[in-house]
């Protein structure tokens, strides 16, 4: 070792250590009230019983359950919606919000911050693949009419598409342009159904300001004619505390947030969570999920936040905890976040190359600055790729194949940042899969 | 040590340390900066280690100052995590992280003679490692769950060990670990330094055993573990051999 080497090594160390004590406020953490976000999609929300901040979530039986949910910025007692099939407004029903409550505010928020309330509609008794337009009503405050389409039925044969994304935590504009985004393809694609959310949706789950402006933004997803697509939410790292059941109505079990939903054409998707045990109980449970829906599974999907075969960090528990099940159980492809780049693997089995293998896609890019990844790993060589760039993948099933787009913005090299927010979208990846046994 | 700085060189190198991340993610400076510093760092830890393994009295001021500057970056490390927020137990990674960051900087004292207040500094270090685990396992952190049960479950759909079981073995993991954090304040027990130079290499290698050998960095960033209370061991047995 030459004395140089080491002198510069410390210098440098002691630069990065200057940076990361000379910060500036964190972006993040910067209050933001409901009324002062552009270009949100709410207009004269002067009224603080007006309802704001829809959101559509589905868990388990999309077919006929969905939740409605949406925010008030005061108390309001008579919490509704109007809902009909699209067309037939005289079919219409009310249904009152069950669940309504008071959003978890931190210490330093509750000096600061008025109260914000959440209500949610559980729907149940809906028709398989009807769109619905909906109303939402708080104290005589109403919504504008919005729609959302239950799933078809799951012997349904017709073509549908997800649209799949994670990571949204930070970069708030390009949140939104990503926002915009799903609300196009969603315009484009008359087929989507859902939005699968990998997590990570606030920098720390435990301030409500995050959560508010996350909801606000998540807004801009609807398209121009009140199509909001329903989202099936993933708990992510960041996400840690009360705040996520409250914003989505505690999708799973409280303190479990894994569940199955069961999509048209024999499509399973088993959302599960890396922020609790990997090996106890959520192993079993998905064992026998895997069990139980692999011989009537066409496509058999799981998602969840980090990544086993990441392209950026380490492998999480997830690798040693679930992949061996996933293999077991011939799972086709696995949806996965946290690492900020784009990737798609080779088909895996037994930690080698194997066309009977499982697909992980991911791994984030719904606002956070993007990272290069690390495409010399073995997983990510072709037929694998991996690349760098804001993103979204629409997954598309339609008779034996399974077709996925991964499309969205360029980024700056520097900044991971989108480069150009008002240029068009470009495609990253494109690749049709085919099903099991169907070749 | 060497041990140590080799597994943060390989994180740095090959993935990307919690400090690239505070600096690009959160802070917003360039990808290149922050993956230079990086490769910067992992080259000097290499260093630091290959210093640390020469063994010779005229080295003594060089490798004081590589075991210092092992333990800054494990000091960046831990403020990076804490800063971070990616767990629920992050708020808490600096008093976690004191084993890490104490060890290698006592040591580059002892290697210049100045050892008066070290073992006062590494008794507080252990002290706090194990407080901290000790309140993560009673508060039943996930990560110790599943070393637990990927430890003692072999591959299995039906596991021999339920969570459950995992919980009550975490409290006894977390009653013990305060338990030997206060007493190794207040006594000067070799047999407790054993003990708990022991715990901290079964558990550092817990992680291999939970994850396999490529999560050999996370087992070798926790030599510290063992290094911090296997050094109060030396300190206390009967016929010491470490001058005081
Ligand atoms: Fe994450």
């Amino acid at each position: 070792m030459t004395l140089p080497g080491l002198k510069f090594t410390l210098v440098a160390l002691a630069l990065g250590l200057a940076c990361s004590q000379s910060s500036p406020t964190l972006q993040g953490q910067v209050p933001l009230a409901l009324d002062e976000t552009a270009d949100t999609g709410v207009t004269g929300n002067t009224k603080g019983n007006q309802p704001i901040q829809w959101r559509v979530i589905w868990t388990t039986d999309p077919q006929h359950r969905a939740t409605i949910s949406w925010s008030t910025r005061k108390e309001t007692g008579d919490n509704h919606l109007r809902i009909w099939p699209k067309g037939k407004d005289s079919q219409h029903r009310k249904v009152v919000a069950q669940h309504n409550g008071t959003f978890t505010l931190n210490v330093s928020e509750m000096k600061d911050l008025d109260p914000v309330y959440y209500h949610h509609v559980r729907l149940d008794g809906l028709e398989p693949g009807v769109t619905y337009e909906f109303e939402l009503n708080s104290d005589g405050s109403k919504s504008r009419t919005l729609s959302f389409r239950s799933a078809p039925a799951i012997d349904s044969t017709e073509s549908f598409s997800l649209i799949y994304g994670g990571d949204s935590r930070t970069g708030k504009e390009d949140r939104q342009r990503m926002n915009r985004l799903s609300a196009e393809l969603t315009s484009r694609l008359p087929d989507a159904i859902a939005f699968v959310h990998g997590g990570d949706y606030i920098y720390d789950g435990r301030q409500f300001l995050q959560w508010t402006e996350w909801m606000t933004h998540d807004e801009l997803r609807t398209t121009s004619d009140g199509r909001v697509l329903p989202i099936i939410p993933t708990r992510g790292n960041h996400d840690i505390g009360d705040l996520y059941d409250e914003v989505f109505d505690t999708p799973g079990a409280k303190g479990e947030n894994y569940y199955h939903t069961t999509l048209p054409n024999g499509v399973n998707l088993l959302t599960l969570n890396t922020n609790i045990s990997h090996a106890g109980d959520q192993r079993v449970w998905l064992a026998g999920q895997l069990m139980g829906l692999r011989p009537d599974s066409r496509w058999l999907l799981a998602q969840y936040h980090r990544p086993a075969y990441p392209a950026v960090k380490q492998p999480g528990e997830a690798k040693a905890a679930w992949v061996p099940l996933f293999e077991a159980h011939d799972v086709d492809l696995v949806f996965e976040s946290d690492g900020h780049a784009i990737k798609r693997t080779v088909p895996i089995r037994g930690d080698k190359l194997d066309p009977t293998g499982v697909v992980y896609i991911g791994e984030g890019g719904l606002g956070v600055p993007q990272r290069t990844p690390d495409s010399d790993r073995w997983y990510l060589q072709s037929p694998g790729m991996s690349g760098r760039g804001h993103h979204l993948t629409t997954v598309s099933f339609s008779g034996d194949q399974l077709r996925l787009v991964t499309q969205g913005f360029a980024v700056d090299e520097e900044s991971g940042r989108i480069g150009d927010p008002g240029g068009d979208s470009v495609i990253f990846d494109e690749v049709v899969m085919q099903r099991r046994g169907a070749e | 040590m060497a041990l140590a700085a080799l597994g943060a060189a390989y994180v740095s190198w090959f993935q990307a340390s919690s400090v690239n991340s505070l600096l690009f993610i959160e802070l917003e400076r360039d990808e290149h900066s922050a993956r230079n510093l990086d490769i910067a760092a992992a080259i000097g830890l290499c260093l630091c280690a290959a210093v640390l393994c020469q063994p010779g009295r005229h080295a003594a001021r060089l490798a004081s100052g590589a075991a210092a500057l092992i333990g800054l970056w494990f000091l960046a490390l831990a403020t990076a995590d804490q800063v971070l927020h990616s767990t629920a137990f992050s708020h808490l990674a600096l008093p976690a992280a004191a084993l890490r960051i104490v060890t290698p900087i006592l040591l580059a004292l002892v290697l210049l003679g100045r050892s008066s207040r070290v073992e006062f500094g590494l008794r507080v270090a252990v002290a706090s490692t194990f407080a901290v685990h000790g309140y993560e396992a009673l508060c039943h952190n996930p990560k110790f769950l599943d070393l637990i049960l990927l430890n003692l479950n072999l591959d299995t759909g039906s596991p021999l060990f339920g969570e459950a079981s995992a919980r009550i073995i975490l409290d006894v993991i977390g009653a013990v670990d305060l338990l030997v954090a206060g007493l190794v304040l207040f006594l000067r027990s070799p047999a407790l330094a054993g003990y708990m130079a022991l715990w901290g290499a079964v558990t550092a290698l817990s992680r291999c055993g939970a994850m396999g050998w490529e999560a050999w960095p996370a087992v070798a960033v926790r030599m510290t573990h063992v290094a911090g209370p296997l050094a109060l061991f030396l300190l206390w047995r009967p016929r010491g051999i470490i001058k005081r």
